[in-house]
Order: structure tokens, then sequence, then C-alpha cells
């Protein structure tokens, strides 16, 4: 009875602070304070000793590079005409299929997902090119935001993907494992929602207009999608062969862009400057909030926390299945309020020990994860592809919000079967590490 | 007062941002040297330390650059909801509150930078590194953050209203 009192404080803690508008960070490492002093009884010097050292724990840590330096990859590639020509280079063969460029929504976010490591600039970049030329040549305005939004998501689970290096930091499993385990998953929500687009498209001829007039050839396209090819080829195959860790195989990433950019002489001092300042802010706001979780969860295992309520989940004896369900329930309702990176650092050390006691595989879990925390992007109040595509089309955020509908249908589809079938998400890890 | 002390902190976070830039391309460097030597089986045998201590560094320098520009992740929920008039309210409170909690750990941590220094505490590696000197940069970072809160509150108190950007991601 007590460990619920207590969590239910922790809870009541987490929600009052984070709701007044506190930094997550801050508020994060407020509630540690707060819930070692008040409901673990630590006089304040012990929390302080304790906690202050974690944070130095926390933040020293070799693996978290590869954060900034995937960033500052994507940062460098937004910045650059590479999206411009991944779109013009899908262009000739999308046409030749029911629902045309809408695809290229679809496809161009796969793709650059697997050069960029978060959603939010997977979204940004593409969005950037094909929103302006879809609403030109008429295609139905709800079917591109929403595949954008939905695709855009992607941006987590195809490697690199700043969610998964978390994850993995966290849940202590290789990174390089995870980052197989999503690109199948991955592909597969790509899939659906082309699919669907054809369906569409086949069902509703006005909302997807044929025209078509590429000036580009099959051939041609070929060469305007090579530089993010050789990207992915290069950060991607590193890492699949074992040659490198994810944090080697991004510094290789950002050399080979910097390369790239040079040898086409788009790299600009300014563009440079820009693209490093970003990464600063974008990798700040990520590694504060890992460190500021770091605390939030040696606090709780003070309280004892996890371990009860895993007992305690334990005891009701739910099917996994149901568990499932429950967990999913539960972060579609944080993904309401929260960003991807807060709710993985703060549910993980509850709901870790519940799923391996549970029986399901950490690295199969890390992707359910995923596929839980893309679907909070895609919802209001709080969702941040929502926020990028309001920022591009200027369209309100319920609006937004109601053309990603059908994709948070489907991606919700993928979650089920996933969870149906692990194998989808387990065979390319087994199979690659043998 | 509250406008030098703002000053003084804008200028102070704009040398922590170019640092933490900086370090940045130091990991991208060192990494790619570390990968370079591995071709002719050599290393540089501090990788994971010194990378280490320069996320560690980047993140905690970058807390009061980023702050200021309003990218750190918050919920805007209740801000979005409340005439402006009101705003300085919750500001005011979440900017005491984490100004509260940092200064509170860089006040333990600060006990901590300062024994390893009397001690001369060294890391348990090959570099031998004297621990107080990655401490201690991640002290500054946390002095530098709670600088700029201070002088957050202050400006709120004074009535002017920050700017204030989502984060993204």
């Amino acid at each position: 009875m007590e460990t619920v009192l207590i969590a239910a404080g922790v809870i009541g803690l987490i929600f009052l602070v984070l709701g007044l508008g506190t930094w997550v960070f801050a508020g994060l490492v407020a509630v540690a304070l707060g819930s070692l002093v008040w409901l673990g009884d630590f006089n304040l010097d012990r929390a302080g000793v304790i906690l202050s050292r974690i944070l130095f724990r926390a933040g020293n840590s070799w693996e978290l590079s590869a954060i900034p330096l995937f960033i500052l990859m994507g940062e460098l590639i937004f910045r650059s005409d590479i999206s411009d020509r991944l779109f013009r280079g899908l262009e000739p063969w999308a046409q030749k299929v029911p629902g045309g460029i809408l695809h290229t929504n679809v496809f161009g976010c796969a793709i650059f997902a697997a050069v960029s490591g978060s959603s939010a600039a997977t979204t940004a970049t593409i969005g950037k090119i094909t929103t302006s030329e879809l609403s030109r040549r008429g295609y139905d305005r709800n079917l591109s935001i929403g595949s954008l939004a939905g695709a855009g998501s992607l941006g987590l689970l195809i490697p690199p993907s700043i969610v998964m290096i978390v994850y993995g930091v966290q849940a202590e499993v290789s990174i390089s494992q995870l980052f197989m385990a999503g690109v199948i998953p991955g592909l597969l929500i790509a899939l659906l929602y082309s699919g669907y687009i054809v369906t569409v498209a086949l069902s509703r001829p006005d909302k997807a207009p044929r025209r078509l007039t590429s000036d580009v050839s099959i051939l041609s396209s070929l060469a305007l999608l090579a530089p993010v090819i050789i990207l992915i080829l290069l950060v991607m195959g590193s890492i699949y062969s074992g040659i490198a860790t994810p944090s080697e195989a991004a510094a290789v990433g950002v050399a080979a862009t910097l390369v790239l950019l040079a040898l086409e002489r788009q790299l600009s001092w300014s563009l440079f400057k820009e693209s490093l300042a970003s990464t600063v802010l974008n990798s700040t706001m990520v590694c504060s909030i890992l460190v500021a979780a770091a605390l939030l969860s040696t606090a709780m295992g003070y309280l004892h926390l996890p371990r009860e309520l895993a007992g305690y989940i334990a005891s009701l004896e739910l099917s996994p299945a149901l568990l499932l369900v429950a967990l999913a329930l539960f972060y579609i309702m944080l993904g309401l309020f929260l960003d991807g990176i807060s709710i993985t650092v703060m549910s993980l050390p509850i709901t870790l020990p519940i799923v391996i006691q549970a029986g399901f595989d950490p690295i199969w879990f890390g992707v359910f994860l995923v596929i839980m925390v893309e679907l909070g992007q895609i919802t209001p109040p709080v969702g941040f592809n929502l926020f990028v595509l309001q920022g591009l089309t200027g369209e309100r955020i319920g609006r937004v919000a109601w053309s990603a509908i059908p994709f948070f249908v489907l991606m919700c589809l993928a979650a089920a079967i996933v969870s149906i079938y692990p194998g989808i998400v387990l065979w390319l890890p087994n199979y690659l590490s043998g | 007062m509250a406008r030098l002390l703002g000053l003084i902190t804008r200028r102070l976070n704009q040398l922590a941002g170019l640092l933490a830039m900086l370090l940045i391309l130091y990991i991208a460097g060192h990494i790619l040297l570390e990968i370079g030597m591995r071709l002719f089986g050599a290393s540089t045998f501090v990788l994971d330390e010194f990378v280490g201590y320069a996320v560690a560094t980047l993140t905690f320098l970058g807390l009061g650059y980023s702050l200021e520009r309003g990218s750190l992740i918050r919920v805007s929920m209740l801000l979005d909801k409340l005439p402006r008039r009101l705003h300085w309210l919750p500001e005011l409170a979440s900017t005491l509150l984490a100004l509260f909690s940092f200064a509170t750990l860089a006040w333990y941590w600060g006990h901590n930078v300062w024994r390893s220094y009397q001690r001369g505490t060294v890391s348990d590696t090959l570099a031998e590194t004297p621990l107080w000197l990655p401490e201690g940069m991640v002290l500054l970072g946390m002095l530098l953050l709670c600088l700029t809160l201070l002088a957050r509150a202050l400006s709120l108190a004074a009535g002017e209203l920050p700017t204030t950007a989502k984060g993204e991601l």
C-alpha cells in the first residue's frame, strides 16, 4: 500500500512540476530531489550528495557522443540541397504508382530517416520541399499533411535514431542491435502508408491527380539519389558490418557529409556555423533530459519503486498480450503530453523490469517503445511532428492532427503486427550477429 | 543591476556555446583519429575517457546557452491557456524551482570537485586525468545555468516577459 502512495506522490509531483511549464530536464531534477527528501525521508545533504554524483556519471558517457554527431550530420544535410535532390530523384519512380508523388513523402522520409536521427528533422527536411509541390499539383491537402506527419516519425524507427541511442544507454542493450531491429518494422510502416495512399488514390481519383510529367529519367534519377545513398551505405554499412560502433559511424557520417558538401561547393562557413550552433541546442536538450532522467531513476530506485511496482504488476498475472495492451495505452496517454525522449527516460525505470519479467526481449521492446513514441509525435496537444507541420504549412494544429489520424491508426496496426510476429523485429539483428 | 547581470550572462553563454561547438568538433576529430590509427594498429588509448568528458562538458555548458534560446523542451499547455498578463506567474515559479534544484546540486557537486582537487584524485585509467578538471567543467556549466536562471528570475520580477519558444525533436 505504501508503495502505491509513494508512486502516486512521485507521479503527482511530475505532473505538477512539468505542468507548471518547468523545462523537462530541470523538472525531473527537481522531482528527483523532492521525492527523495519528502517521500524517502532523506535529508537534503544526503540527497544532494547522491544526486550530484549521478549527474556527472550520467553525463560522462562515451556512448552519448553519437547523439551530437548524428544531429550534426542531419543539420548539415538539412541545410544543403541533398534533400531537394532526394525528392527529384524519387519523383519519376513515384509517378508510376497510383497516388503519385504522395509516395515521395513516405519514401523520402524513410530514406532521409536513414541519415537522420530525429523525426522533427525528417519531417521538416522532406516537408520543406514536398508540401508546396503537392498543393501546387492539386493533391489533397489532408492526405499530403497526414502522410508527412506519419512518415516523418519514421526518423525514430529507421536507424540512426536518437531515441534508440537513449533507450540503448538506459536499458543497457546493444545500440547496434537496436538499429538493426528498427529497419524492417520501419519499412513495414512505410509500406502500410504507401498501401493506404494507393487505396485512397484508386477509390477517390480527385484526391491524387495523375500527371506524368517528370523531366527526370529513371537513369538520371539515380544520379540525384546518389549522395544520400552513399551516406546511408557509409553510416549503416559500417555499423551493420560490425566495423564501427554507432558513435564511430556517426563521426564517419559527419566527415563524409562535409566532404560531399565540399566537393559540390555547397559548404560555406555560415552553413557550417549554423549547423554547429543548432547541434549544440538540440544535443544539449536531449542529453540534459537523459542525465536528469538518470537522477529520477536513481531516486526511484532508492524509494524501491521499480522493484515493488514490478512485483505488484507481476502479482496481477496479466497475460503478456494484456500487459502489452496496457503498456500501449499507458504510452499513448503519455504521448499526448510529452515528447519522445522524456517518455522513454521517465517510464523505463518502471516499465523495463516489468517487461523483462514478463519474458519480452529488451531489443524487441525497444522497437515497440519507439513505435509508441512515434504515435506520441502525431497526437495532440503535444506532438512534435504536428508542431513542425503547423510551422511548415500554416494550418491550425487541429487540422494537422485530423489529417494524421489514418496514419496513427496504421501505426497502431504496425505495433500490433510486430507484437504478434516479434520475428519481424528480431530476425535481422539475429541474422547479422550470427 | 538585473540588466547588467543579464548582459554578463548572455556574453558568458555565448562563450560557453562557442566552446560547446568546438567540443563537438573535437569529439568528431578524436573519433576519426582513432579510426585512422586503428588501420595502422595503433590507438590513442584515451578515446572513451576523453570523449566522455567532452560529452559531459558539452551538455552542461550548453544548458544556459540553450535555455536562453528557448530550445529546451517544456510543456507549454498552461502557458498557452493563460492570458499573457499572467504568464509571469508560472514562468517565475518554474524558473525559481529550476534555480533552487540546480543551485542545491551545484553546491554539493562543488564540494566534491574541491575534494578531488585537494586530494589530487586522478582517473582510474592510463591517462590519469586529474578528476577536478572534467568535474570542474561540469560545475562551471551548472553555475552558468544558475546564473542564467537568476538573471531570468530578476527580469521576470521586473515585469519583463522573456520570449518562449518550443524545443524540437
